[in-house]
């Protein structure tokens, strides 16, 4: 946790509070947690891809620090409107990207919670829940589409990025059952 | 001892010293180089009043915020890349021809705008569609001095404006990001209004490639994209021009742009905005503040639909 929480945490805090060159800063690491939320997410996706997976502790670590960096994402957003409860409710109601924002957020929370051992006990099924890992993918997608002006560089990106982890699992998959 | 009293480390080395008048040479040619950078540089400082009529007395941006932070698609969509990028922007024999619908027909070099026109400094707010604004020095003059000089004649209605076009050294417009080259336009009303201006600097310098330098349009009360960078054609037309937002974007980015914080963005709210270097949001004012100024362009007209 230390290596892949904290530790990112730590130089992300001091990077954004020690460059001068960020001009609008909460904007930036808002986007940046945003970002970086996804980025793990994807390391999540990818690490049972490795052939010789020495990484199942890790996988779960960049889970659910994808989970905390998504909180602290939210978080932010929340101060930023200055903790204003209409601006925030108008914006879940009418505000395409919030919702698809909120939508990732909640469903990121059942794998959360399901990620340790206590649930995974009562809750046989786990790893069936943690499908739903591709919907959470999808509407952090859609999230990103909806505020985009006109450049859509990172949203082809991350969704190639999503294409490939699929096909390489379906070939892995086929591969196994050969 | 030895008779000279010198030691080892005291000796210049011989291949220095066989190299010693290319080493003075080159140390010469080096401050006349910089020196020459010195008088030729954008750094040059440019003669002009002090507006106070239209100007904000608003704790201004710094030099830094407003150079390191901008829209400026042509160079890269990131916030800095129109900074980083600034150089690939080539300004030289910069010329804007001014035509359409006017008795005479002009071409302008970019030394012209700064000679031929009464340079004021006009601090002005800008607000940006993505809900942050600034308080800028721009150092320009006003619009209305172009639509004198060219004429026009009783058909033209509207200013069509259009931007650089250089696919080759622009990294923005190697990708189809925007209909290139970059257009906006204004009614001849809006043109005529004291508050529109066309910058050629800030801060009292020549306006960073960054900013839309050499020549670029201000119109205070709109939000930011409507005020185009980098112009290389002004023309007098009958009919309202395609600008390259409401292409992009028909029912987000109307023509008018009028900066309203009743009328939302279809996705985003426009009632508050950050200016930057503040923490905290601040209220969005209805046409930027400028409302005394701009609000009679507007009478009679539905702002919902002609956003």
């Amino acid at each position: 946790m230390l290596n892949i929480f904290l530790l990112p945490l730590a130089i992300l805090t001091s990077y954004i509070f020690l460059d001068d060159e960020i001009i609008n800063k909460t904007s930036y690491v808002i986007t940046l947690t945003g970002y970086i939320a996804l980025v793990y997410l994807v390391i999540t996706l990818s690490l049972p891809l490795l052939k010789n997976n020495n990484f199942k502790i890790k996988t779960r670590l960049f889970g659910i620090s994808a989970f905390y960096f998504s909180m602290i994402h939210f978080i932010l957003y929340v101060i930023d409107n200055s903790y204003d409860l209409t601006l925030i409710l108008e914006d879940a109601l009418f505000r395409n990207y919030i919702i698809v924002g909120y939508l990732a957020l909640l469903l990121l929370i059942p794998m959360y919670l399901t990620s340790f051992q206590y649930f995974k006990d009562k809750i046989k099924d786990w790893k069936k829940l943690h499908k739903i890992i591709y919907m959470v993918y999808f509407f952090i997608l859609a999230h990103i589409y909806f505020i985009i002006k006109a450049d859509y560089y990172y949203l082809i990106l991350f969704s190639s990025i999503l294409l490939v982890i699929i096909i390489l699992k379906r070939y892995n998959f086929y591969k196994l059952n050969e | 001892m030895s008779k000279y009293c010198l030691k080892e480390n005291h000796v210049t080395d011989e291949k220095l010293f066989n190299q010693r008048r290319a080493i003075i040479k080159s140390s010469l040619a080096f401050s006349l180089l910089t020196f020459s950078n010195l008088l030729f540089s954008n750094d040059k400082k440019l003669i002009f009043s002090k507006d106070m009529k239209y100007s904000t007395n608003e704790e201004t941006n710094t030099f830094k915020q407003i150079t390191s932070y901008n829209n400026f698609y042509e160079l890269g969509s990131g916030k800095r890349d129109p900074m980083m990028n600034a150089e690939k922007l080539n300004t030289d024999d910069w010329t804007v021809s001014i035509d359409g619908e006017v008795k005479n027909k002009v071409t302008l070099s970019k030394d012209d705008f700064i000679n031929k026109f009464p340079l004021e400094e006009r601090i002005y707010r800008l607000r940006c569609v993505e809900a942050w604004s600034m308080v800028v020095p721009w150092i320009g003059f006003e619009l209305s001095h172009i639509i004198k000089l060219a004429e026009p004649t009783y058909k033209a209605k509207f200013i069509a404006f259009e931007s650089v076009y250089d696919p080759e050294n622009l990294p923005g417009q190697k990708r189809n990001i925007l209909a290139w080259p970059y257009r906006e336009g204004l009614r001849l009303d809006e043109a005529r209004n004291p508050l529109t201006i066309l910058s050629v600097g800030l801060y009292g310098r020549i306006l960073p490639n960054q900013n839309g330098s050499p020549i670029r349009l201000i119109v205070p009360w709109k939000y930011g994209f409507k005020s185009i960078k980098s112009i290389t054609k002004i023309s007098f037309v009958e009919k309202m021009p395609d600008t390259s937002w409401n292409l992009e974007a028909p029912n987000e980015y109307g023509f008018y742009s009028n900066v309203n914080p009743y009328v939302s963005h279809p996705r985003w709210s426009q009632k508050r905005e950050r200016r930057i270097g503040e923490f905290r949001k601040r209220d969005t004012l209805m046409h930027n503040g400028y409302a005394e100024h701009v609000a009679h362009l507007y009478e009679g007209m539905d702002l919902t639909k002609n956003f």
